[in-house]
């Protein structure tokens, strides 16, 4: 953590409200984006943002100095994300028995070579939409750790500390999830 | 064929690897032979850009999508709901404000009566012919019928004004009726 970030979570431990705002200002446009992808609802993300922080700030005491403060907060944001996605069902049952299904093992992800390649799709709009689509559909524990991974680049092991699952269950995911947005991007064309 | 691709294409536990390798997270000599098989493999080569330019779609996504939240403040949203709730403003000290709501009608009550047999004893009293041996010593107009009573020791003495009578006629005018 660095110097100014522990003096501002030390501060805000004491009550003091400035100092948390700053943390807020200074962080919120990651989880902002975060939990946005997670939940695909601009509303929806605002106000989980703020439920967040909310939490964060009740919990200050709990927080250990030794631990990054964007983890710690990234676990509750994707916690309540997921919480809000669950109780919301966006995501389809047949999705999750078909997430489910694969994490045991399947079939070759690369098997499809006789299919046409994505590769004039990947700059165009529709390669956008393609993935949007399949993401959305995805079970949201799927879409937290794609996120953590691809826009805070965050390691395996971090991933597995913000998602309460093993780092085998993340490489599994993760693989499950690419695979399954490459072959969008293929049965799109 | 390589002892990494089944004849289906590439094994599984190989693909994750490639991601792995990817991503960083291979220890330094799994990481050495996966990185000479690349050089040697168009398939992999090939898995490895798809898996590349997914991540760059969804980071082009969600930055696309954050973009339209950036302009909404949050920290004021959170502020707000940090704040303690208003001290809620208790009720001045007066009792009689508790007390009249329960007694109204215990007040209200006598005070219609009151008024009523008010309005009766008024009506009565200006009905009321002028008392036997009245000596009326004269005549007052008023548009009010009202009366006044003056009291001096134990004698009384009441005027009474009455409503406007007519004039009696003139005599020029009886004789011509």
């Amino acid at each position: 953590m660095a110097p100014e970030e522990r003096d501002l979570v030390r501060a805000a431990r004491s009550g003091d409200d400035d100092a948390f705002g700053r943390l807020v200002e200074k962080t919120q446009s990651r989880l902002v984006r975060l939990i946005r992808g997670i939940v695909r609802d601009d509303d929806e993300a605002m106000d989980l943002v703020q439920e967040t922080y909310i939490k964060a700030h009740r919990s200050l005491d709990t927080f250990r100095e030794g631990s990054a403060f964007g983890t710690w907060l990234h676990r509750i944001g994707v916690n309540a994300a997921i919480d809000h996605l669950r109780k919301r069902s966006a995501f389809s049952p047949a999705s999750l028995e078909d997430a489910g299904s694969w994490e045991g093992g399947g079939e070759d992800p690369a098997g499809t070579s006789g299919r046409p390649t994505p590769d004039r799709l990947l700059e165009g709009e529709e390669a956008g939409k393609a993935i949007r689509r399949a993401l959305e559909s995805m079970p949201p524990e799927h879409k937290a750790t794609i996120l953590l991974r691809e826009l805070e680049g965050l390691s395996y092991d971090e991933i597995a500390e913000i998602t309460g699952a093993a780092v085998g269950t993340v490489m599994s995911r993760l693989f499950y999830v690419r695979r399954k947005l490459r072959d969008a991007l293929r049965e799109h064309r | 064929m390589t002892p990494a691709h089944g004849s289906a294409g590439i094994d599984e536990k190989w693909a994750v690897d490639l991601m792995a390798y990817r991503d960083g997270e291979l220890d330094s000599s799994r990481r050495n032979e996966v990185g000479h098989h690349i050089l040697e493999c168009d398939e992999c080569r090939s898995l490895l850009r798809d898996f590349g330019k997914v991540g760059n779609i969804v980071r082009e996504n969600a930055d696309e999508d954050a973009s339209r939240l950036a302009a909404r403040p949050v920290w004021p949203r959170v502020r707000r709901a940090l704040a303690p709730p208003a001290e809620e403003r208790k009720p001045e000290s007066r009792p009689w404000r508790t007390l009249v709501p329960a007694f109204r009608w215990a007040f209200a009550l006598p005070a219609i009566l009151l008024v009523f047999l008010g309005a009766i004893l008024y009506d009565s009293i200006r009905r009321a012919p002028a008392p036997e041996g009245a000596v009326i010593v004269g005549l007052v107009e008023s548009p009010d019928p009202v009366f006044l009573f003056q009291q001096r020791g134990s004698s009384v003495t009441v005027i009474w004004v009455f409503e406007p009578q007519p004039a009696p006629p003139t005599k020029e005018e009886a004789r011509s009726t």
